[in-house]
């Protein structure tokens, strides 16, 4: 359901001297601040004379100096995007892969950080048939009600738990808003469990219904991204969980992508 | 300008050139800020390359992980930022001034960077934005002209007298704004001073609203870089500033220069 545009990769389509140049990009680096054309050739797995071509095309580029025998990677390299994305903040990254989520489920996605006891949105995509919810980057919802507030809850342990309970003031905000503690610490182990949260109307009157995963950065949960539907009449909560799959694929693509970005 | 097939190769270029290579990194160049998500169309126009041929390179870095497809446009990912980090690891200082830069930033409560020469511009290689200036985005790699700027003149001081004048020689001067020295004999002054007291101050030259004050940092054999502190023009005046953050500076880069010495003595 995500091939680009006009189709799939082969191998008749794969530039291998695209990706064996930026293989020899990517060998320099702390350890290797200079090399010499053997270094290079190992470092690669390239032959010497294939090594030599990609150095001597880089070197014309501008992107590699040579010293007679060493060679060296040089600023232009930062030209390859990185000015572009060193700049990219955790809204920025999150934007495609929620419009991926969007385009897979129909439905509206949304990331958000932990504020206090609130979740704050930061990016939303939302799907074009709901237009009922007063949801936007900006809104905050009590953590202890949403199901992207309980995967920060579930990633406290027993007693930053009880804490950040005890500071929520937590109310009935809905009919259906779980506000006893043992059943949220039930509801919050299962989650440390599966991985994933789901909540059925507990945060808003107009009825949202929503799924979310925890986004990790250094082995910390730093973001939750989320799918929400409104409760139709009729529709089962366990609805929501055909998009655990591509929910959880998006929150590890961007875990991934989060690896990358620049402090 | 018709696009020419990715197998013909120009006459000028040697025979070991693979232009493949060239055309590949050019797509990956075509993102930038104000063109963060293009169609394949989009792409072609942008490197002049047929859409078959721009279909070949992007369905390439896709499967390699650079590029990801949103519908019918593409994205760079942030996986990009590795073959940039590939350059940022191997400066000697990598690793070791991003926190000192942090602590200063706190200290003075002002936005913070390191840049390094390459040829004639300055390019920013670490930076710690402070809260208040977060309208002034600066994106690592971001190049400034170095003779406007005060990180510039720092490091063309460490230059010899012909690479100077070289490089002075072949820079053209234009003016951002009403300050912006552009006289050569006041700016080999400015050079020169940078050099004799070891920091340099440029005020709203590149940037009216813009003051930044800088100091070299050496790894013991000669200057690698030099880190500088911005600052918002309106709220004081350039000895105000210099008199506030000047201090904090120069024992942060003194420090980052003593660490850099005793770590290339060490290893």
């Amino acid at each position: 359901m995500n091939t680009p545009p006009e189709a799939s990769t082969d191998d008749s389509t794969f530039v291998q001297s695209l990706a064996r140049g930026i293989q020899v990009i990517r060998a320099f680096g702390a350890e290797t601040t200079e090399m010499t054309l053997s270094d290079v050739a190992r470092a690669t797995s390239l032959s010497r004379a294939t090594a030599r071509r990609f150095l001597l095309t880089l070197e014309e580029l501008g992107y590699v100096h040579s010293t007679g025998r060493t060679f060296s990677l040089t600023p232009k390299v930062l030209e390859l995007g990185f000015s572009h994305l060193s700049s990219l903040t955790l809204p920025d990254a999150a934007k495609p892969h929620l419009e991926r989520l969007t385009a897979i489920t129909g439905e509206s996605t949304s990331a958000a950080v932990l504020d206090g006891t609130d979740v704050l949105y930061i990016a939303r995509v939302s799907a074009r048939r709901i237009v009922t919810t007063s949801i936007d980057v900006g809104t905050r919802l009590p953590a202890y009600a949403t199901a992207m507030g309980r995967v920060f809850l579930s990633a406290l342990d027993d007693d930053d738990l009880d804490v950040a309970l005890d500071r929520s003031a937590m109310r009935q905000l809905t009919p259906r808003t779980v506000i006893d503690r043992d059943l949220i610490r039930a509801e919050v182990e299962r989650i440390r469990k599966q991985g994933w949260a789901l909540v059925d109307r507990e945060a808003l009157e107009v009825g949202l219904r929503a799924i979310a995963a925890p986004v990790y950065r250094d082995g910390k949960v730093v973001a939750a991204i989320n799918v929400s539907a409104s409760a139709r009449e009729g529709m089962p909560s366990s609805v929501l969980g055909r998009y655990k799959e591509p929910l959880l694929q998006a929150a590890n693509a961007l875990t991934e992508d989060l690896r990358h970005l620049v402090y | 300008m018709a696009p020419t097939d990715d197998s013909s190769s120009a006459q000028s270029t040697p025979p070991a050139y693979v232009k493949s290579l060239a055309r590949g990194l050019d797509v990956i160049k075509a993102f930038d800020s104000e063109n963060p998500q293009m169609s394949l169309a989009d792409v072609a126009r942008a490197t002049d390359m047929t859409r078959a041929s721009s279909r070949r390179f992007l369905l390439t870095l896709e499967e390699l992980g650079y590029v990801r497809a949103i519908g019918r446009e593409f994205v760079l990912t942030p996986k990009v930022l590795e073959i940039g980090n590939s350059f940022i690891s191997t400066l000697p200082f990598f690793g070791r001034v991003r926190h000192h830069l942090a602590e200063l930033s706190v200290q003075v409560s002002e936005s913070t960077s390191a840049a390094i020469l390459d040829s004639s511009d300055i390019v920013i290689v670490s930076r710690v934005p402070h809260q208040r200036l977060v309208s002034v985005s600066l994106a690592l790699g971001t190049r400034y002209p170095a003779w406007m700027t005060a990180t510039g003149r720092v490091l063309m001081a460490t230059l010899d007298p012909e690479a100077l004048e070289a490089t002075l020689a072949n820079t053209s001067f234009d003016r951002r704004t009403e300050h912006t020295v552009t006289d050569l004999e006041e700016l080999r002054t400015l050079i020169r001073q940078a050099g004799e007291q070891g920091w340099s101050l440029s005020d709203g030259e590149i940037d009216q609203s813009l003051m930044t004050v800088a100091a070299p940092i050496s790894d013991g054999d000669r200057v690698v870089a030099a880190i500088n502190v911005a600052a918002p023009a309106h709220r004081e005046s350039s000895e105000e500033f210099v008199a506030r953050v000047l201090d904090p500076l120069l024992a942060t880069a003194e420090h980052i220069s003593s660490e850099l010495d005793t770590g290339s003595a060490t290893s």
